[in-house]
């Protein structure tokens, strides 16, 4: 396995290149509002692109990072490793998802990040985002946001592990991916692939993989997900709301308007 | 490493079609024990049927290799059909 990308020192950065951090933008604008010359400096942060593998490791606990990376395609997760060896996923990470605006601010790194799938990364050296953070307080809020609802996000996971039972608790996880896919890119099918294995949803979920599997068969005789092979899909949002009791406030999609 | 499937029955049977793998069967035990318990945790109820909740381990083979057996027995019997 290669070094993570928290060890990586960049040399030869590149400018801008044509809307590669589009998604990124778009992400940061489903969060909080930003001016027009906002988003070209945010358009214009000189970058790295970096294609991993699946599993690839992204951030490590201990690290001192220099580059943001930030999610262009693919997934990626937060984790932490209990003295046993026992995973606990903590967070997920989707397209346009910076994956540490926290290291602009604090010095090591706290947890594991790794590739879910195969990713495209763009690596912004640390420094740069902080300059730009300092000239544009509009800059730094939006950053600050997104750190912010990410954390709501992680009380409401807290809850989730802690008090729901395994077939709200999936469902709840799923609906939850439903909601942030259909909203970074801007569609409404029911249908998403969830490109994570039972194994990985135990690690999530905090149940065991042979728990997973039987809550998945219910919630798929309930026709909120479809399960094709070894691959998963939902199919009915409101299905999957219903049963996780969903309400989205806590992804704070009124904050953007 | 093997793969072990984990039956349940609690009144109805549910079959595991996936299964899981794990080390040996000494770790499909320990795997087995765990999912009753996270299957009581969701739902004690789950045992307030008359046959209690039965988790069976099978090898890749159908072969039997543990059963985890799980009842709760109440002092007066006829108490819950007088309520």
């Amino acid at each position: 396995m290669s070094e993570p990308i928290s060890r990586m020192t960049m040399h030869n950065v590149g400018g801008a290149d044509g809307g590669r951090l589009d998604i990124f933008l778009r992400k940061l604008l489903g969060q909080c509002r930003l001016s027009t010359i906002d988003q070209q400096h945010l358009l214009a942060l000189p970058f790295q692109l970096r294609d991993l593998p699946a599993q690839a490791s992204i951030l490590h606990e201990g690290d001192s990072a220099r580059v943001c990376p930030i999610l262009l395609s693919g997934f990626a997760y937060r984790y932490k490793i209990a003295a046993d060896g026992g995973r606990q996923i903590v967070s997920l990470r989707i397209p346009g998802d910076p994956l540490d605006f926290q290291s602009l601010y604090l010095q090591t790194i706290d947890h594991h990040m790794q590739a879910l799938t195969p990713v495209s990364l763009a690596l912004v050296p640390l420094p740069a985002l902080e300059q730009l953070a300092e000239a544009r307080p509009s800059i730094a809020r939006a950053i600050l946001v997104d750190i912010l609802i990410e954390a709501s996000i992680g009380r409401e996971w807290q809850l989730n592990i802690g008090r729901r039972h395994a077939l709200p608790r999936l469902a709840h996880f799923l609906c939850e991916f439903v909601y942030r896919m259909q909203l970074i890119f801007a569609h409404s099918s029911d249908e998403i692939e969830v490109p994570i294995t039972q194994e990985q949803l135990a690690d999530i979920l905090g149940l065991t993989p042979v728990h997973v599997n039987r809550t998945l068969k219910t919630i798929e005789q309930a026709g909120a997900v479809v399960r094709k092979g070894r691959r998963l899909y939902t199919r009915d949002v409101a299905a999957l709301a219903q049963l996780a009791d969903f309400t989205p406030l806590y992804l704070h999609r009124d904050n953007a308007n | 490493m093997p793969r072990y499937f984990f039956h349940t029955s609690d009144g109805s049977c549910d079959r595991d079609d996936v299964g899981v793998e794990l080390a040996d069967p000494a770790a499909a035990r320990r795997e087995a024990i765990r999912y009753g318990g996270s299957l009581l945790h969701d739902n004690p109820d789950i045992i307030a049927a008359t046959n209690g909740l039965r988790v069976e381990v099978v090898d890749e083979q159908g072969q039997f290799c543990t059963a985890v057996l799980i009842h709760a027995v109440d002092a007066e019997r006829g108490t819950r059909d007088a309520d």
